[in-house]
């Protein structure tokens, strides 16, 4: 099932890049199936199955966020007075080790003006473009919503 | 087909906004990290202004599409590098403390 889930990416992708040329099809079926043997031996799907639908409901907010990061920090770079107050926190994560605190990490550098720069232990290093703003109440809040969704994801999939 | 190009023209221009804001950001923000916020939101939003932009122009859905492969590849390896980029860095973490940080 992985492998038919990876081929059909791999293929799609070969798709758009070949304006779906019949002439490319038989090339594009190869490779997309190499590429899909490739990935499962660099990347092994783990036990915790990603349901598509979830993963493409999540992708309106997602750029809303990304737009929000962007429009922020152009913003502060464009500003004569140049309003950044830049700083650390130094996060203490309730989040387990994996999925979830990659997850943090990729939501917190979107966000405006955070930017997650490595971690030690439970400890990750989150990089503050305005520390007058509650960057850790901001912070506490996504860990919030993303322990959350887990759950929820759990319940659903029980 | 004005109206496809008017839309062209201003998602284009939006997008090159958000690539000098990017550009402004590198020379003016004044440690690494505010540096790399830059680089990698207002770049990767300008990137999508300009990729909607160009869509207009497209007459088929396959061009769309690759336009949004485009988009998508270059957003992955931004925020992959930036980390990369971020753990190189490392060695210039702050104390356990946290403070105030000299790029």
């Amino acid at each position: 099932m992985v492998v038919i889930k990876r081929f059909a990416l791999f293929f799609s992708i070969w798709l758009s890049l070949t304006a779906a040329d019949p002439l490319g099809l038989v090339l594009g079926t190869m490779t997309a199936g190499a590429a899909a043997w490739a990935s499962l031996k660099l990347l092994p799907s783990g036990s915790r199955h990603v349901n598509l639908l979830s993963v493409l409901s999540m992708a309106p907010g997602f750029l809303l966020r990304t737009a929000r990061g962007g429009v922020d920090v152009a913003w502060r770079a464009l500003h004569p007075a140049m309003p950044i107050a830049p700083g650390w926190i130094a996060w203490r994560t309730s989040l387990p080790p994996g999925g979830q605190r990659v997850s943090l990490g990729i939501e917190l550098s979107l966000l405006p003006g955070t930017l997650v720069a490595g971690s030690r232990g439970d400890v990750i290093y989150v990089h503050c473009l305005d520390t007058n703003q509650d960057v850790a109440g901001d912070i506490a809040k996504e860990e919030a919503r993303i322990a959350r969704t887990v759950q929820e994801a759990r319940i659903s999939h029980d | 087909m004005i109206a496809l190009d008017v839309m062209t023209v201003l998602l284009v221009c939006t997008g090159l906004v958000f690539f000098v804001a990017g550009t402004a950001g590198l020379l003016r923000f004044p440690d690494f990290h505010s540096r790399l916020h830059a680089l990698t939101k207002a770049d990767n939003l300008g990137l999508g202004f300009i990729a909607l932009g160009v869509a207009f122009q497209m007459t088929d859905a396959w061009s769309v599409a690759k336009l949004a492969l485009v988009w998508m590849l270059a957003g992955l390896a931004a925020a992959s590098v930036a980390q990369l980029v971020a753990r190189a860095a490392l060695d210039r973490l702050p104390d356990e403390s946290g403070g105030e940080h000299k790029g």
